[in-house]
């Protein structure tokens, strides 16, 4: 069983300025675990520690046990997959080759069948089967999501990390993603993380929600229901809502309401 | 003719094959026809020159017969095709593949279109080393001999290597991100240029000679001197060859290849050590030959796609084919008169890549 484990990590970009302070978070079961809090509250950075791309001041970061800071890049990338918010698109290649750009660690210098079965498969779950021949710089905001969120699925990790995957998505798509993600993470008993800005889209789809609140801290961390509540919001987010049931699955519901300017709640 | 447009159409744009099928059509495309035009444009190359003009048969039997006399004795016609003509268009293959490969590396390392092999300042250390041994006798404090063959390319070796080596030293102390190099070759580069300039201003007689070398030549090229541009050339090539899945990573952006198991810093040092050392080579003997190694990657981006598998083989093809045409132009064109041959490669060049770019060029903005 996959377990993720962060144990009193503290992270800066430079010296005197720590975005992420003492996060402790256990995760010992599959499943989907969605990261919400407002902007620059270290949920992306919480992401990049988890995945080695930054490492923590202090504190360590497990999966299955092992601290990642002592396994090379490779090592990593065969457990922990990422999806960034934003893809890069210099000298793009087509849909097919960004996507096998995701099984770079299962291929030699050429492609296999297999690999490329694999390409056709995550398409096909994307529903982007039909876009494989065209440039990544030739694609909507939404499509290149869907090619991301492709590449992520095709390095077959055992954490799977997205940064805002239903950005830039139509409303269909975001439901059909979460879901998705939700449907993948119990078929393959994987745990993803993925952040996520739509409170109902969260208490919908995730099995627990952990949420940051300034200055990099983790404010709550549980079911949706212990989590998306009126009083942790208007607390965190520093804005009142009304959080009722959603009647078909019992989940929180947020009706926002009005923001509350304060220079103290928004901290800047 | 239409019916063989429609096959060489169907190569490049891939209709109704799967992917890996595709890429093996386009490897073989490129394999058989990058070889045949570098092997008839080679030729050309045997068989044309100022003094006289020979037919590929002619040539060719030259050729053998003073490979066959292991260079001892030859006729007029074995000297001119055995000792000129044939080390020319080697130092024109090597320096054209070693510019081009160089180039394609840069680019996708540093994700910039406007990138070439000479902005981690390669070509302005070059340049202020060799003008220093051309104009004023510098040999290195006489480590070296005034007479070596090898004096000015030595020295725009390690003119070339050492701004570079500044490059890599301020960048590493910034940051070492993809901006940090490109800036720190561009000031390196300014300052090794503002020497130059001085030099040039106090080289008196000698300036012709030094602007002969700053435009790029092939004229003084003999064996000894083919060979040492063309091995070295030749294992740096190899070398970035094994890294081709790796540049196409990179271009995902460096959080993206850290993630995916690339150590970003060692890859990127590692491929601008080989690309620089490589352009050093390149410029040592011929001087500082530009457009090849900023437009040739492009080119083959244009035509193949971005996957690097496909367009480091297909760079090595057109910037070695590109570069011998240049040649054969600048020596031919004028009786008796060698032009800058990098002028002649941009000639040449542009209207190919102006078709391209209008054709194709989409690919760049989406």
């Amino acid at each position: 069983m996959t377990t993720l484990e962060i144990k009193d990590v503290d992270f800066g970009y430079d010296e005197g300025h720590i975005v992420l302070h003492n996060i402790n978070l256990n995760i010992t079961e599959p499943g989907l675990y969605c990261v919400i809090g407002p902007n620059g509250v270290g949920k992306s950075t919480l992401a990049k520690c988890v995945s080695k791309i930054v490492n923590p001041l202090t504190g360590e970061v497990l999966i299955n046990g092992r601290n990642i800071k002592e396994m090379t890049h490779r090592e990593v990338s065969e457990v922990v997959g990422y999806v960034p918010a934003f893809s890069q698109d210099v000298f793009s290649m087509s849909v097919v080759d960004t996507i096998m750009i995701g099984r770079h660690n299962h291929r030699r210098w050429g492609s296999r069948k297999k690999d490329l079965e694999m390409v056709y498969k995550a398409m096909t779950i994307m529903r982007i089967r039909d876009l494989g021949d065209r440039r990544f710089n030739e694609l909507s905001a939404g499509q290149h999501q869907k090619v991301s969120i492709a590449r992520g699925l095709v390095q077959e990790t055992e954490v799977l990390i997205l940064d805002e995957p239903t950005a830039n998505l139509d409303v269909k798509f975001q439901v059909y993603v979460m879901e998705l993600l939700r449907g993948v993470a119990e078929k393959l008993g994987i745990i993803i993380l993925t952040i996520c800005h739509d409170l109902n889209v969260t208490a919908k789809y995730s099995h627990k929600v952990i949420m940051l609140e300034r200055p990099g801290k983790i404010f709550a961390y549980g079911t949706p229901e212990e989590v998306i509540t009126a009083e942790n919001i208007e607390k965190v987010y520093g804005i009142k809502c009304r959080v009722t049931n959603d009647g078909e699955h019992g989940v929180p519901l947020v009706i926002l309401g009005a923001p509350i300017m304060s220079d103290e709640i928004d901290g800047r | 003719m239409g019916d063989f447009r429609d096959k060489l159409r169907a190569v490049i744009d891939g209709k109704g094959e799967t992917h890996i099928e595709r890429k093996r059509h386009r490897m073989v495309f490129l394999a058989t026809v990058g070889t045949a035009l570098l092997l008839i444009v080679f030729v050309m190359m045997l068989c044309i020159g100022p003094t006289a003009i020979l037919d590929p048969i002619d040539a060719l039997s030259n050729l053998f017969s003073a490979i066959g006399k292991d260079g001892s004795a030859m006729t007029d016609k074995e000297v001119m095709v055995f000792s000129s003509r044939f080390p020319r268009a080697v130092a024109a293959i090597a320096v054209g593949l070693g510019l081009s490969i160089a180039g394609t590396s840069y680019q996708a390392v540093i994700r910039n279109p406007l990138v070439d092999p000479y902005i981690m300042g390669v070509s302005s250390g070059a340049g202020t080393f060799a003008i220093a041994v051309i104009a004023f006798n510098f040999t290195f404090f006489g480590l070296i001999s005034s007479h070596s063959i090898y004096l000015i390319a030595i020295a725009a070796i390690i003119g070339g290597l050492l701004a570079f080596g500044l490059t890599m030293v301020l960048a590493h102390r910034a940051d070492a991100t993809t901006n940090a190099y490109v800036l720190s070759g561009v000031v390196i580069g300014l300052v090794f240029g503002a020497v130059q300039t001085l030099m040039i201003v106090f080289s008196g007689n000698k300036v012709s000679d030094v602007l002969l070398w700053l435009f790029g030549s092939f004229a003084n090229i003999t064996w000894d001197k083919a060979l040492f541009i063309l091995i070295p050339v030749i294992v740096m090539s190899v070398l970035l060859f094994r890294y081709a899945k790796e540049l196409n990573l990179i271009l995902l952006g460096e959080n993206q290849a850290r993630q995916m198991g690339l150590d970003v810093k060692k890859f990127n040092a590692i491929v601008l050590v080989l690309a620089s050392v490589m352009t050093a080579f390149c410029v040592a003997f011929c001087g500082i030959i530009g457009f090849v190694g900023l437009v040739v990657p492009h080119l083959c981006r244009m035509l193949f796609g971005g996957d690097h598998r496909l367009v480091l083989p297909a760079s090595l093809a057109l910037g070695g084919v590109l570069m011998m045409l240049a040649d054969l132009v600048a020596r031919m064109i004028i009786p008796g008169t060698e032009l800058p041959v990098g002028a002649i490669t941009t000639m040449i060049g542009v209207p190919v890549f102006a078709y391209l770019l209008i054709k194709r060029g989409k690919i760049y903005n989406g």
